[in-house]
């Protein structure tokens, strides 16, 4: 398994929501007009079908299909797509009225209000609901996340999905190039098809459908003041996975609600036991230390491309910032059993050393493997971790496969100047989990 | 993600600006009556000559140029004179048909073989004249439009008409028995709560069917119009094809120009509207 970066996916996607588009303006390439009416008309016509599909393939990103995970290069980056594509589905169907409106908009001012409000015709009405819904919905997605019970705001999110049907009835009912031209029609009916299908798979079925195994809970230990371990063993089979990917864990106990959370596994894949290391940041991840032993939990996966094991012949440079470090642990914890013949240094970069609960673990593991450096940095003491540190002491930078795993700003600040400094994209891996 | 969660903000506060923007703007000139309804080439039309005009092929085809379009779609008399330069498909498509049966036309595009959209057939009702055949009352000179409050055109297009002009002895007191007069398709004026409206060319676009609209031309359309349940949309609409309040005196040649005119110069009525006037 080759690890592809996320460009094909998102080619991919962007063409399925640009074809309805370009067949569009060849099928009116006769009656291409400077004029202004046509113009908008036209303008408003490409955003909609663009935006329609775009949406409809949003929902498709949301399914967690593992061969759509390879094309995204991981179940992070498919997400980040999921959102991207979502919000520019709603950029794309908002100036879809907005440009028709234009066209009325040249007759009188009172003709476009009239014509934006809902109440002329029952099929523009579905439209103006459906995006009108998708926008509430959406300033709820974008700024309730904190306030709201992740509970509920996982609720109104999927709400979408309604949003959703009554712009596809729109898209298919009215009176449009949808309706008239064939190819278009089944063409739109297909993708709209496509977003349903993913929709209710993913609301209804998903639970019963989706391969879950079963885990009981052997020890949950707080490490420092700020981590917690939750200690799982399986009841019959157990997770397969690649030290760097992560797992979707339902605690069935109250305090934690039962709700699905992904976490990076970091105990090594010939270990029984799975661990995961988690930070107190909100309320179910500072719930978790009060889960009693012998709770079930539930665990689907694993997910995630954040794996160095693609590139075992080349030398590496592991980057974790605070809790970054997951994925890594992971990676030494198996080094330890299978000694690593190509050359890894990894960075520990913590605040201060009280806050590298693992470090004396890691050296441990370094000290047997002479191919295997940790160097610790902390940046109360040396302010941010940069490129130039880092070429100064690891050297031959542009030969090294790159993972990076902490906070958003410290890697895409890594990200910048690794490529300023000649390192290609393609060997740079990020983990983006931001669900 | 900061950036997507930007844009989005960004977008929908800048949507509803606009959006705000238009309603105000939109609403306001329905309310004042203004960038509404007046006659499609912005001509008079005069009523006073009597006689009416049979809306025959021959007829249509007196109208067969750019400066004066009629044409005949699925046997209806259509006058897109005012369109003819913002058609999509370019304005010769149109002219093709001026004068002419351009049913063929319309359906397929010509040459495209594809339908108009039902937004190009909304469009199209704004500039219904009558059905093919149909004798159409009050009308008579050939080259103006018959159906008077016909076409939206931006404000800036609606011809003023200065009052002191009109000569006072051509007043119509507009009695019940005046709307009577009023009462089939092609010339409709009803009364609701006391004001009188001409919603000649609103019939073919209400969304609960011509029919149901014509049960109300030349009478008292309140109770029905009260008693269904229409929106403030629909008032605003109704508040657009407003002639006069009920036994009031309105001037002839006034009245005969776009209905709305009227509604903005020559009557002061209420307290609205009087504001309005002074504007003008």
């Amino acid at each position: 398994m080759k690890q592809v970066g996320a460009k094909l996916g998102y080619a991919v996607i962007i063409a399925l929501a640009l074809l309805p588009c370009i067949y569009l303006l060849y099928i009116e390439r006769a009656l291409f007009s400077a004029d202004f009416n046509y113009l908008m008309r036209l303008a408003g016509r490409l955003s909609a079908l663009f935006g329609t599909a775009l949406f409809a393939l949003a929902f498709l990103l949301n399914t967690r299909i593992k061969f759509l995970e390879d094309l995204f290069g991981g179940m992070d980056k498919m997400y980040r797509a999921h959102h991207i594509f979502g919000t520019v589905a709603f950029l794309s169907l908002l100036l879809h009225p907005l440009f028709l409106a234009g066209t009325y908009a040249a007759l009188s001012v009172a003709a476009a209000a009239s014509f934006l409000f809902p109440g002329a015709s029952f099929v523009n009405d579905l439209g103006i609901y459906g995006l009108f819904t998708m926008e509430l919905f959406l300033i709820f997605t974008f700024f309730a996340r904190t306030m709201a019970k992740y509970q509920n705001w996982k609720f109104v999110h999927r709400l979408l999905g309604l949003s959703f049907i009554l712009g596809s009835l729109h898209v298919l009912l009215v009176s449009s190039d949808v309706r008239t031209n064939a190819f278009m029609r089944y063409y739109m009916v297909l993708v709209v098809l496509v977003g349903l299908l993913s929709y209710v798979y993913r609301t209804l079925f998903w639970r019963r459908l989706v391969k879950q195994y079963s885990y009981n809970v052997s020890a949950v230990k707080p490490l420092g003041s700020a981590i917690t371990e939750l200690l799982m063993s399986p009841e019959k089979d157990s997770v397969s996975f690649l030290p760097g990917q992560f797992i979707f864990i339902s605690i069935e106990s109250e305090i934690a609600n039962r709700e699905q959370h992904p976490f990076t596994i970091s105990s090594a894949p010939a270990d029984r036991t799975l661990r995961l290391s988690i930070k107190n940041l909100g309320d179910y991840t500072s719930g978790i230390g009060s889960v009693a032993s012998g709770t079930k939990v539930k665990i689907e996966g694993p997910y995630g491309r954040f794996c160095p094991s693609y590139y075992s012949g080349k030398a590496q440079l592991w980057i974790a910032g605070g809790i970054g470090i997951t994925p890594f642990l992971s990676m030494v914890r198996s080094i330890e059993k299978y000694p690593t013949n190509s050359r890894i240094d990894l960075y520990y970069c913590t605040r201060d050393t009280g806050e590298a609960v693992f470090l004396p673990e890691l050296m441990a593991i370094s000290e047997k493997n002479k191919n295997l450096n940790v160097i610790s940095f902390c940046s109360m003491k040396k302010g941010r971790i940069n490129a130039g540190f880092i070429e100064a002491s690891s050297k031959d930078l542009k030969e090294k496969e790159i993972f990076i795993c902490g906070p958003a700003t410290m890697m895409a600040d890594l990200k910048a100047q690794f490529i300023k400094m000649g390192v290609s994209r393609a060997s740079i891996h990020l983990e983006e989990f931001e669900l | 993600m900061k950036l997507t969660k930007t844009i989005f903000g960004v977008a929908v506060f800048v949507s509803w600006a606009l959006l705000t923007a238009i309603f105000v703007v939109g609403f306001q000139s329905i309310n004042s009556g203004q960038g509404n309804t007046t006659s499609a080439d912005g001509s008079t039309i005069s009523q006073i000559g009597g006689g009416t005009v049979v809306l025959t092929a021959a007829e249509v085809a007196k109208h067969n140029s750019a400066s004066s379009c009629w044409m005949i779609i699925n046997n209806k008399v259509y006058d897109v004179t005012t369109y003819v330069n913002m058609h999509p498909g370019g304005a010769s498509t149109v002219l093709e048909a001026c004068g002419k049966d351009g049913t063929a036309l319309y359906d397929t595009k010509g040459s495209r073989n594809r339908p108009h959209s039902s937004y190009a057939d909304s469009l199209l009702k704004l500039f219904y004249v009558g059905d093919l055949n149909q004798a159409i009352g009050n009308s008579s000179s050939a080259n103006n439009s018959i159906s008077s409050a016909n076409v939206s055109l931006p404000p800036t297009q609606v011809p003023p008409v200065p009052p002191a002009q009109q000569p006072a002895v051509n007043d119509v007191v507009l009695s019940a028995a005046e709307v009577a007069a009023h009462n089939s398709a092609s010339d409709c004026w009803t009364i609701v709560n006391g004001n009188v409206y001409d919603i000649t060319s609103y019939i073919n676009m209400h969304p609960g069917g011509a029919a149901t609209i014509l049960e109300i031309c030349g009478t008292d359309g309140t109770a029905l119009f009260v008693n269904q349940p229409h929106s403030q949309t629909a008032s605003n609409i109704l508040d657009s094809f407003y002639v006069g309040i009920l036994n009031q005196n309105v001037s002839q040649s006034a009245l005969t120009t776009a209905t709305q005119t009227i509604a903005n110069t020559t009557v002061p009525t209420s307290g609205r509207r009087g504001r309005e006037y002074e504007d003008d």
